[in-house]
């Protein structure tokens, strides 16, 4: 049996056609150019520093902080958490390229403002991480749990092994995950 | 190929298998061995996987024992203490990775050893606990 096609039969085959290559096309791009700038930790870093706890990006924390905490390791936040020198040189290094600096990452230059000329050691005491939590701040305030609510960023922000803290990827609801 | 010889290729591919599956366990042995046998140059005594043990599970002063990350069983995932971050099994039998590397041997010693009892372990100390870990 065979049926003719009409012309707008025609036209709206051609129209889904081209919107699906489109989006298609359109995706491929999107991802390439997603994936160029994906934030992608050095290996000994993670596995050094990761080991104990989420591995903070280095651009989360200005350059003279990473040094403050890289000298101080034998007495890290009440932990120990000495490596011997070649490593401690080899991540202080990475740690200071990657540092938050201005023109570093867009995405995190709010946490630059208002930065001090002796900057804090914890990215949650940086003037721009209280601003940009201010709500959050407000929402514990009376839980008794101080400023390490905000010690795990992986808790609210899920893709931060991916660098991405974006505010339209919170999940509904704050807390630690249920681990 | 006949069925005779079919089965002699099987057989061939088994003990090849074997026998690569007995260099990796070998490997892992050989660290921790000639970790044991350094530090035994440096111990009053024979290594005892008991006295590793009682080490291992002994709340210091400070209430802080290894159990405090490593959790109360070796053949299960610990947890930090403080950040929550999941600790692989300690025991090589259930995670064949453990004690396969001198430096991250040495590496958690010296950290591990300073949270929990203020200072470095000693030889004996060391060598009694890397004893008793490698047989579980």
């Amino acid at each position: 049996m065979q049926k003719q096609v009409s012309k707008t039969q025609q036209t709206i085959g051609a129209a889904i056609l081209s919107a699906v290559l489109l989006f298609g096309v359109g995706g491929v791009i999107v991802y390439g150019v997603e994936n160029e700038v994906a934030y992608q930790p050095d290996e000994l870093y993670v596995e050094e520093c990761g080991a104990c706890h989420y591995a903070y990006p280095a651009g989360l924390l200005p350059a003279s902080s990473w040094q403050g905490i890289m000298r101080g390791l034998e007495d890290h936040f009440e932990d120990n958490a000495e490596t011997d020198e070649e490593t401690a040189t080899y991540i202080t290094n990475y740690l200071v390229e990657n540092a938050l600096r201005p023109g570093q990452n867009p995405k995190w230059s709010v946490l630059l403002r208002n930065m001090p000329s002796d900057p804090p050691l914890r990215i949650v005491e940086l003037p721009g991480f209280l601003q940009s939590h201010e709500s959050e701040l407000e929402l514990i305030e009376g839980l008794d749990m101080g400023m390490d609510f905000f010690s795990p960023c992986e808790d609210c922000h899920r893709q931060a092994e991916q660098g991405l803290f974006d505010k339209e990827l919170l999940p509904g609801g704050y807390g630690p995950t249920s681990r | 190929m006949t069925g005779q010889s079919s089965v002699m290729f099987l057989l061939r591919g088994l003990i090849l298998i074997a026998l690569l599956l007995t260099g990796v366990i070998m490997q892992a042995t050989e660290v921790s061995d000639a970790m044991l046998e350094e530090f035994a140059s440096e111990a009053t005594e024979d290594f005892t996987a008991e006295a590793g043990l009682t080490t291992w599970i002994t709340p210091q002063p400070n209430g802080r024992s290894c159990e405090s990350c490593h959790g109360e069983s070796l053949f299960a995932t610990g947890s930090h203490y403080k950040t929550g971050e999941l600790i692989e099994p300690m025991a090589p039998s259930v995670n064949p990775e453990r004690l396969t590397e001198r430096r991250k041997i040495n590496k958690w010693f010296l950290r591990n050893c300073k949270w929990t009892y203020g200072r470095e372990c000693t030889a004996q100390e060391k060598g009694d606990i890397l004893l008793w870990l490698s047989q579980q």
